[in-house]
């Protein structure tokens, strides 16, 4: 009992002894030490020590006996002021930390010994107003900083510098505006973290880089809470390695001259399991707005782009340009990654107007799994060619080596294209311009798709398979769904609207003995001509008729008794600009052989699983009719 | 058990009410053996050629710091050194600078909110210690 009752006591005397308080200062720095009963010594008349610490009271002048303590236990705090920068320091950390000041400029070593077997971690205040100060901070252990309003501008370098390779939780207090801006020199970000760099936090803050990246970290970046707005960076607005991860919060990142959030490995090799080289975003808002820089990309990571929830709008107006180290033309893209592109959920609202601009382009494999996406992408075609750069290559590019051309794309995936679920809506305008491409194969499972592309709605280098989902692909001068390879359609509801002449609504890579393969799924294809669809096991009978196809209307398909199938044609199809160019060489190449020469007519072609081979339909195309007989494929 | 629950509803009312509380006085201790206690609320102390400069609402004060040995808060009285404890919770006999009587009270507690603000000296044997009272 009396243990009990001692303890009590203590954590009593602890309580009322840490609001009365000595402070100790030199009118800059200032110690704050709780009142105790404990004997302070004086000797040679100066030299003051209390706790340990010693002042030499001819230095350290001024002493007062405060009801309250502006610091508690392991805080250091910063007022920045023209002319009169001071910091409130507590005991408790005072032989933790050694604080230079100098104008405005602060300059914080913590010691090594800091650990949390002596004061823990320490947490640094930063506030008030300096247009010609900086926070810097060295140490070896983690640290916390919390913005309670805080102007800070170093027109000499970064307004913040932490050369901390730890955790440093750098936080914006709730209703707080917290505005940093740096200037010339040879800082990497007007917020530079050489560690770990966790932002939160319910206020606000604002970030100006006029040197280099305007917040960047050696090492991971964390978003929580915090409402960030980057007005400009002469380099990227958020440059990170590891991974950059954002769970909730508003990211806000204006005309940056390079990229918008650009993640990269840490270590090229024997990296660590958390150098993922990632970007991960499970909430939160994200808006980026760039138009500076050649080939800039909102959002570039060295590995996966991983979205789950959250909203994130990016528009990206930067022509693309010549690589002079890879000897290859690079553009511009709303989302790029070296590795995969996951896309959960959440909403996606990308738009890309340079040339050779692209929606969401990536090395590894796209993959949709849920929420929605809206592209649109107008940049014109970047050709490379005897030295210079062509921002809007209209003739055929054909010939033109692949690494001396970029083409706006909506989204382009190297290693695969794989939707198993979600809405996604793509539209591009310009010359070369596919909706969708993958440079492996290309599957949809499920979910919504739609796309009205310049040239191919889809397109793979090798199989593609669609297997369910609804499926609306548009090609104004190309085929709507061209695989260059086999065709595998298994399911779903499929309507493919491609160009006329040559060009397809359902294109598979016959010259090399690949075929379109129907076995499910309702699908109606329209173009100048139809690809071979080849029997397999299971194939499903087809029907072909000739005619036009017009915007806002309905393609139908019946038996005797019953209709069997309906497509509904979207109001964005459009027969005289789309669907059918009128007469040879008006196409983008400007020759003879480009594709073209309908005059609106086509041939459509209808499968659904109810027809019946050698039975004959009727095909109800707007208010036209016509009747033909089922087979079970095309030569 | 009634003592310890008594002790216990004290304790978790600290957080409230102990905040407010605060040591009284700082002391001052000279090598001579000799103190001044100086009402704490508020006190500004300064640095000045050898010299602390007290001065808070109504208290300036000047201290040498040549004797200075050490300083310290206390809750009461009772912390002063040398004085018997009966001065402190008993009756004191305060005088003012000039020796001069300024009155005879019930303990320290009632000179203090019953004399002007100023400096005064209680004496007890051989010992005096001068008081500061302040009044904000």
């Amino acid at each position: 009992m009396r243990t009990t009752i001692s303890l009590f006591a203590a954590v009593a005397l602890t309580v009322a002894s840490q609001a009365q308080t000595l402070s100790v200062s030199d009118n800059t720095l200032t110690y704050c030490f709780p009142a105790t009963s404990d004997e302070m010594p004086v000797s040679e008349g100066r030299i003051l020590t209390i706790g340990g610490k010693t002042f030499d009271m001819s230095r350290f002048a001024s002493m007062m006996v405060l009801a309250e303590s502006p610091v508690v236990e392991n805080q250091v705090m910063i007022n920045y002021s023209p002319g009169h920068t001071t910091a409130l320091i507590h005991s408790s950390v005072a032989d933790y930390v050694d604080v230079v000041i100098d104008g405005g400029h602060v300059t914080v070593t913590q010691s090594s010994e800091v650990s949390e077997s002596t004061c823990g971690e320490i947490t640094y205040i930063l506030r008030g107003e300096e247009s010609d100060g900086s926070f810097t901070l060295s140490g070896s252990y983690k640290a916390s900083i919390e913005l309670t309003g805080l102007t800070l501008t170093n027109p000499a370098g970064a307004a913040i510098d932490i050369q901390n390779g730890k955790r440093i939780s750098l936080s914006a207090k709730s209703s707080t505006v917290n505005t940093l801006a740096d200037g010339p020199g040879s800082q990497k970000a007007a917020l530079y973290c050489k560690g770990h760099l966790e932002l939160k936090g319910k206020g606000a803050l604002t970030v100006t880089g006029h040197q280099a990246h305007a917040i960047s970290a050696k090492e991971y970046i964390t978003v929580k809470n915090l409402s960030i707005e980057i007005l400009s960076s002469a380099k990227d607005g958020i440059n990170c390695n590891q991974y950059f991860a954002m769970e909730s919060g508003t990211l806000k990142i204006n005309d940056t001259a390079d990229d918008g959030i650009q993640v990269s490995y840490k270590d090229d090799t024997d990296r660590e399991p958390e150098d993922t080289g990632s970007f991960t975003l499970t909430g939160g808002t994200i808006n980026i707005g760039i138009a500076r820089g050649a080939a800039s990309k909102g959002i570039k990571a060295d590995g996966d782009v991983v979205i789950s929830a959250g909203d994130v709008t990016i528009s990206t107006a930067c022509d693309g340009t010549w690589d002079s180290a890879k000897l290859k033309t690079k553009a511009s893209a709303c989302i790029g990654a070296d590795g995969n592109v996951t896309i959960d959920g959440g909403t996606l609202a990308l738009s890309a107007s340079g040339s050779g601009g692209k929606g969401i382009s990536c090395d590894g494999v796209f993959t949709s799994n849920g929420g929605e996406i809206l592209i649109n992408t107008t940049g014109g075609m970047l050709v490379y060619s005897n030295g210079s750069l062509n921002h809007n290559y209209t003739s055929s590019a054909d010939r033109i080596a692949s690494d001396n051309k970029s083409s706006a794309k909506g989204i382009k995936a190297d290693s695969g294209l794989v939707i198993n679920d979600g809405k996604i809506r793509v539209f591009t305008s310009t010359n070369n311009a596919e909706g969708l491409e993958s440079k492996s194969t290309f599957e949809i499972h499920g979910g919504e798709v739609f796309t009205k592309a310049y040239d191919d709605g889809f397109n793979s280098t090798s199989d593609m398979t669609i297997s369910g989902g609804k499926v609306t692909a548009i090609s104004v001068v190309g085929d709507a769904i061209d695989s260059n390879a086999n065709m595998y359609i298994t399911g779903g509801e499929v309507v493919a609207l491609g160009s006329g002449g040559m060009e397809q609504g359902l294109d598979a890579a016959d010259e090399s003995r690949c075929y379109v393969y129907i076995t499910g799924g309702k699908v109606l294809s329209f173009g100048g001509r139809n690809a071979p669809v080849r029997q397999t096991t299971g194939s499903q009978a087809l029907v072909t008729v000739a005619g036009k196809i017009a915007a806002d209307t309905s393609v139908s398909i019946s038996n005797d008794s019953d209709t069997l199938a309906v497509f509904d044609i979207p109001e964005e199809y459009n027969s005289s600009t789309g669907g059918m160019l009128k007469g040879p060489g008006n196409g983008p190449g400007g020759g003879g052989w480009w594709p073209g020469g309908g005059s609106g007519s086509g041939t459509i072609m209808i499968s659904c699983p109810e027809l019946v081979s050698g039975s004959k339909y009727t095909v109800k195309n707007g208010t036209a009719s016509s009747s033909a007989t089922a087979t079970i494929s095309i030569n | 058990m009634k003592k310890f629950l008594t002790v216990l509803a004290v304790t978790l009312l600290l957080p409230s009410g102990m905040a407010a509380a605060a040591y009284q006085w700082l002391i001052f201790s000279f090598s001579d053996g000799s103190q001044l206690s100086v009402a704490a609320e508020n006190l500004e102390i300064h640095y000045n050629q050898e010299n602390l400069i007290l001065t808070s609402n109504q208290v300036n004060e000047t201290v040498p710091t040549a004797t200075l040995a050490s300083m310290r808060f206390s809750d009461t009285c009772s912390g002063i050194d040398g004085l018997p404890a009966e001065s402190l919770s008993g009756p004191v006999t305060l005088y003012t600078l000039g020796g001069v009587e300024a009155g005879k009270f019930r303990n320290l507690d009632e000179a203090r909110t019953s004399l002007p603000a100023g400096t005064y000296v209680i004496k007890s044997g051989a010992k005096s210690v001068k008081v500061i009272f302040s009044h904000s």
